[in-house]
């Protein structure tokens, strides 16, 4: 019993991450249409710029951070004008920006592997709280403590931001109809330039998040979870926030269960697996009612 | 429309087969070679280098050993007396096979009499028929057998090493082995069932197995499942990297303090990069390391050659590769005979346990036979305070 | 015949593996050029290497037999994926399929049977340069070969406006099961021939990685036509030799190209040979005279009295318009019950009943959002309805509910309210869309070019001008159909319905902006198409156009018909009076 609360715990803690990571694609997806591939990219530079200044330039961590939010937010913005923005006239949006996203993917990888000299690197020792957490026999690491609390004060945040705010209306209008909510006063460019913003600092957080519990800064950081983001975004349904993180929770909880039962090797076969069930079944995704993105 | 498809097809063609003949071809020769040998013959080394990508962890200290080895070759006038001298060629394969095919092809064209490469095993797989084929033969650092007539010679002792290990592993943590194994490299899965082998023999067995995939970076159910399994040692057989977040994590989740942890052996000081203090005392048995009886020399050259980086066993690989193609060249000369590959070929084996290496080389005991699997004894070792691979005194 | 690929010495390999993954490279062109956004493919040739590898090794099948079974494999995997998504689009299509590859990957990985991790080495090396030019030059034919089939316009159609394809009687889901098998074949192959080409295979070939280079190749060269994947991979298969000495730079390259292809030459490279040829005609067509410039530009624009072109007027009638009022013999063209159909709250039908007698000019007017449109769209098939019954042609529509490539098939044609045209493409080729369905010409016969084939073709031609002359365009067949003035659109628009001789004609507000001659010469072309015994239904907010042309008159208000006869006795009804003025509250 103890063994299967803490690969639950496990699975929580590994599916809150998944959740902030694909909550970045979940925002873009939602407000544009638009399947922004570099995001994965901008994860991984979230990390690099967090590393170069804690542990190159030995800025104190909790400023290291915020900056390293802040910058990865405004790499984000930079990313829609140079790949997205040009495309938004298209007819075929979808297949474009996908692609477009992809060669801004690739550009921002190399770049960060020029940075890293082609190396990983980490956090220096000690930004890393170390110490368990021991409940009736399941132990939980400090850090995985910060990433459920840091997760779940996010989608709060959102929450507010989306349902009590004008911003969050604006936000709402834009990704349900842009042609009306431009006509409406809407300065959606703003807007999206907003949500790259938003979401970029998000890939931050949990870049962050994954260097400091992972031990791993590396260029292809975001690429490795691209795959199981797309399996989040399925089951979770797209352009929800609720839907992300019950769609990452649920998929870190598969992962962790499908390795503690069967095989670490056959954790992603079973994640795929489900994805594809999904897909053929249910494609609006396990947890949502109304389908506010729509299939193309 | 398809017109001008075809003729923008047919000057693209133009372009790349100008190019082809210009060839973009990156020349490397090292310092080595010996412009002043009048009247000598020139031994070409073709180097596939793993310098950058997922195996530079290897390819680097690798190609480190190697250059070291044709510098002292040189300064020891070694060859002098046969009337030859050797240089290198060195291109990075990025670590993937198709530019390593493409280079090896290459050096075949360039006349290269014997090529190198560090230990990846795909790499490994996609040469071995064309060093066949062409009559070059290959030096890896890869694993697994050679059979006869074949021109791939493995450095890696995948099957002896774990018999030395296994009982110190036993006496040492206990008999129950849990192991972490990566998957995407042929190698991992081998080693592993090497050391159940070797476990076999020692009254230790394997009580537990996780795979784990080279991009995975979270552990925590892994280890959970670990610490189910209540084992006395764990053996982590992945690539460098992965090993050190592994023992990271184990670090910061706990509850391996009491547990021996070994790591495969040709590992280099980055598990240490990574795990910081996780890696101390971790255990592993690779060909060489610093410390062992004989090497002090060695390091002292090899850190002032590479601004105090210490040389590991992939740079001792390196090392040993060259003094063991210049016994075989020059044995090869001393025979009367040309320096082909063919000529080259039966030489190598002879080589490796040759007086001249026994002096010369650094890993002891190094044997490549004529066909079978390389052995080697290997050196005890673990990872200190400061990161570094050094040979467990006494 | 062996080696011949060894003049290009040391890049040999790399030359041989460039052409087996330009045939991956060609199955993901021929799936996106239909406007499908999947990518399946290194998944289909992870299946067809797999089991050639595993025949060669466990079965010792020879190398022949194996490319076959890698082919037909990877073909078989496509028809089950095609088959299995055929409900999704988009994003989600794209998902799926790179899911599928991934699970490929990975259940060769795990399976004891595909060597796991290690794979499976000690593969037959001697394959026959001459196969692999020889393969790679076939599916190059044939898929060059398909652009100018009825097929391959009904991909471009498809990739340019699916709902117009469908409406061309085109099966988008039929395509789509047919595209995915043939890309499965062909990428099958291409895992066949590379496993011998290598000598061993291993899972962590057929990565995200591979795919993300064969899209930039098919995406840099062009998805236009079939030599841009081949562009697209001499560019992007030399590029790394070419810039050796910056190799690390590579990758950022590639990515870089992407992004500029996407952004200045959408179409892909294969595409700039041809922009370029347009640039040097513009330039030398400026030093013209102004007078032939004006020839040159086009007909003047519907309206302009001073036009230099005259648009040439129509053949005349061969019977003259009928009595209006008088209703025509002729059998039913359709007839249906109690369609229904609610958008959420809104009754946008409720419970219509109409008849339309082949031959007949049946009018439907209502004030706006009365459902007038809808209905055209669920006869067509764009909605289904929520209720309701229909026969059309003396086909049963209980079946073809929402299905426009059937319900086209059954004899429908119709044109929309706002004007969908291929605007790339010439008038001819727009018109000849609309005769997707009169071919029956199977695949392999047009392929081929056979005499019945062509004699088709011919007959196809010929008819598309005479429905050119038809409608008045005969002389504009050649001019791009985009650069025509908006009246002649609308033309080109309804020729395109005419083409396959349908029994039903739907016409969505046909005159919309229109000048009051140019309606009138609407309404005049529709009693030529009334006379070759076609029913009409004509949506339109002209009261007096539609009462002066029309058989018969229905009148919608929301959503339900308050009034259907004699056009002049319907819009006198005082019902009718107080749908448009709204007196009742």
């Amino acid at each position: 019993m103890a063994f299967l609360a803490q690969q639950t715990v496990n699975g929580i803690a590994l599916g809150s991450i998944f959740a902030l990571y694909a909550l970045g694609f979940s925002l873009v997806l939602a407000n544009l249409k638009v399947f922004h591939l570099a995001h994965a990219a901008v994860f991984a530079w979230g990390a690099v710029i967090a590393w170069q200044l804690i542990a190159v330039w030995r800025w104190p961590s909790l400023l290291g951070f915020a900056v390293a939010i802040l910058l990865a937010g405004l790499l984000n913005v930079v990313a829609y004008y140079l790949l997205i923005r040009h495309l938004q006239r298209r007819r075929n949006l979808e297949l474009a920006a996908f692609i477009s996203s992809l060669g801004g993917l690739i550009v921002l990888t190399e770049l960060a592997v020029l940075a890293l000299d082609n190396k990983t690197v980490r956090l220096p020792f000690g930004t890393v709280p170390g110490g368990n957490l021991d409940i009736g026999g399941v132990r939980i690491a400090a850090i995985q403590v910060i990433t459920l609390i840091t997760a779940v004060v996010i989608f709060l945040l959102l929450r507010w931001l989306m349902d009590a705010t004008e911003l969050g209306r604006e936000v709402k209008a834009a990704a349900f109809d842009r042609e009306t909510a431009e006509m409406l006063g809407v300065n959606t460019e703003r807007i999206s330039a907003l949500v790259f913003f938003l979401s970029g600092c998000l890939a931050a957080v949990g870049a962050i998040l994954v260097a400091l519990a992972f031990n791993v800064i590396s260029a292809d950081l975001g690429s490795v979870y691209v795959v199981t983001a797309f399996a989040v975004l399925v089951v979770g349904g797209f352009g929800s926030i609720r839907g992300a993180y019950a769609g990452g929770l649920l998929i870190g909880i598969v992962s962790a269960y499908a390795t503690a039962y069967i095989s670490s090797s056959y954790r992603e076969v079973i994640v795929f697996g489900l994805l594809l069930a999904v897909l053929v079944l249910r494609p609006t995704g396990l947890f949502t009612v109304a389908d506010a993105a729509g299939k193309a | 429309m398809a017109n001008r498809g075809c003729l923008a097809l047919l000057v693209s063609g133009a372009m790349v087969l100008a190019a082809a003949g210009c060839g973009g071809s990156d020349d490397d020769a090292s310092p080595a070679s010996s412009s002043g040998s009048s009247g000598g013959k020139t031994v070409t080394i073709g180097h596939l280098a793993n310098l950058t990508g997922a195996a530079s962890s290897l390819g680097a200290p690798y190609k480190k050993g190697i250059d070291l080895a044709l510098a002292d070759i040189e300064a020891d006038g070694f060859l002098k007396g046969v009337g030859a001298s050797l240089q290198i060629k060195t291109e990075d394969t990025g670590s993937t096979p198709t530019n390593a095919v493409t280079i090896f092809n290459e050096f075949e064209r360039d006349g290269v009499a014997v090529t190198v490469s560090d230990g990846i095993s795909p790499i490994a797989l996609a040469i071995d028929p064309l060093a066949n084929e062409s009559k070059i033969p290959f030096i890896t650092g890869a694993g697994s057998g050679t059979p006869d007539d074949d021109y791939e010679f493995h450095l890696s002792d995948v099957k002896t090493q774990y018999d030395e290990l296994a009982p110190y592993l036993v006496s040492k943590g206990g008999p129950r082995v849990a192991a972490i194994v990566g998957t995407d490299n042929p190698a991992f899965p081998l080693l592993t069932a090497n050391l159940k082998a070797g476990l076999e023999k020692s009254g230790g067995q394997i009580v537990a197995t996780e795979t784990v995939e080279s991009g995975d970076t979270d552990f925590s159910s892994v280890l959970t499942n670990l610490q189910k399994a209540d084992p006395d040692v764990v053996f982590i057989s992945t690539l460098a990297d992965q090993a050190g977040n592994v023992l990271a994590q184990m670090q910061q989740v706990g509850g391996f303090d009491g547990v021996l942890k070994t790591v495969q052996s040709g590992v280099s000081r980055v598990v240490a990069d990574v795990a910081g203090a996780g890696a101390t005392g971790v255990v592993l048995r690779p060909a060489w390391a610093p410390g062992a009886p004989g090497s002090e020399d060695f390091v002292t050259r090899y850190e002032a050659a590479n601004s105090g980086d210490s040389p590991d066993t992939n740079a001792a690989f390196g090392y040993q590769s060259g003094w063991i193609i210049a016994t075989a060249v020059k044995k090869a000369l001393e025979g009367g005979g040309p320096v082909t590959g063919e000529a080259l070929r039966p030489l190598i084996a002879e080589a490796s346990t040759s007086a001249e290496v026994k002096q010369h080389g650094i890993i002891p005991d190094l044997v490549i036979p004529a066909s079978g699997a390389t052995t080697w004894p290997g050196v005890l070792s673990n990872f200190t305070a400061s990161g570094n691979i050094e040979a467990v005194k006494g | 015949m062996r080696d011949f690929l060894d003049v290009f010495g040391a890049y040999d390999f790399l030359v041989r593996e460039s052409l087996v993954l330009l045939l991956v490279a060609l199955s993901i062109y021929l799936v996106l050029q239909a406007g499908m956004f999947a990518l399946p493919q290194v998944g289909f040739m992870g299946i067809g290497g797999y089991v050639a590898a595993v025949a060669s090794e466990r079965y010792g099948v020879p190398m022949a037999g194996q490319l076959v079974l890698a082919a037909l494999a990877g073909a078989l995997a496509g028809l089950v994926l095609g088959l299995l998504l055929a409900r999704l689009d988009g994003i989600y299509l794209a998902i799926a399929t790179i899911g599928f590859s991934e699970i490929v990957r990975l259940t060769a990985r795990n399976l004891h049977i595909t060597g796991g991790a290690v794979g499976l080495s000690g593969l037959d090396r001697t394959l026959w340069d001459a196969l692999i030019v020889a393969i790679v030059l076939l599916a190059l034919a044939v898929l060059g070969r398909l652009a100018y089939t009825r097929f391959g316009l009904g991909m471009t159609v498809m990739r340019e406006d699916p709902l117009t394809a469908a409406h061309q009687g085109v099966s988008v889901r039929g395509y789509r099961a047919a595209l995915f098998t043939l890309s499965g074949f062909i990428a099958g192959t291409a895992g066949g021939l590379h496993i011998h080409l290598r000598g061993f295979i291993e899972p962590s070939l057929f990565s995200f990685e591979l795919l993300t280079t064969l899209l930039t190749v098919t995406v840099v060269g062009g998805m236009v036509s079939v030599m841009g994947p081949v562009l697209g991979g001499l560019v992007v298969f030399s590029l790394p030799e070419v810039l050796r000495s910056v190799d690390e730079y590579r990758n950022l390259v590639n990515g870089a190209l992407l992004v500029a292809v996407l952004a200045f030459a959408p179409s892909g490279l294969v595409e700039l040979p041809r922009r370029l040829f347009q640039l040097v005609a513009r330039l030398a067509r400026r030093r013209r005279t102004p007078a032939r410039e004006a020839l040159a530009a086009g007909p003047a624009p519907a309206g302009g009295s001073a036009g230099s072109v005259r648009v040439p007027s129509p053949r005349p009638a061969t019977t003259s318009s009928p009595d209006p009022g008088r209703l025509p013999p002729g059998s039913d063209a359709l007839v249906v019950t109690g369609l229904s159909k609610r958008f959420g709250g809104l009754q946008a039908l409720d419970d219509v009943d109409l008849t339309v007698r082949r031959g007949e000019v049946f009018g439907l007017i209502g004030p706006n959002g009365s459902g007038k449109t809808t209905l055209l769209n669920v006869l067509s098939g764009v909605y289904h309805p929520d209720a309701g019954r229909g026969v059309v042609l003396g086909t049963p529509m209980d079946g073809e509910w929402g299905r426009p490539d059937r319900l086209a098939r059954a004899g429908i044609a119709r044109t929309f309210q706002t004007i969908r045209l291929l605007e790339g493409h010439t008038v001819r080729e727009n018109v000849e869309a609309g005769a997707y369905l009169i071919q029956h010409s199977p695949l392999p016969a047009a392929l081929l070019g056979v005499p019945s084939s062509r004699a088709e073709r011919s007959a196809v031609r010929q008819r598309v001008s005479e429905t050119l002359e038809l409608v008045g365009l005969g002389d504009l067949a050649g001019h791009e159909a985009g650069a025509l003035p908006y009246g002649l659109q609308r033309r080109v628009e309804i020729a395109r319905a005419l083409v396959r001789g349908p029994g039903l004609l739907l016409l969505d507000e046909p005159t919309a902006g229109m000048t009051p001659q140019e309606r009138d010469e609407i309404f005049r072309l529709v009693d030529r198409v009334r006379a070759q015994d076609i029913g009409v239904i004509v949506v339109e907010h002209d009261v007096q156009s539609m009462t002066t042309h029309c058989d018969r008159l229905a009148v919608l208000n929301f959503g339900h018909v308050i009034s259907l006869g004699d056009p002049l006795s319907v819009m006198r009804e005082e019902v009718v009076v107080d749908a448009y003025i709204g007196r009742r509250s």
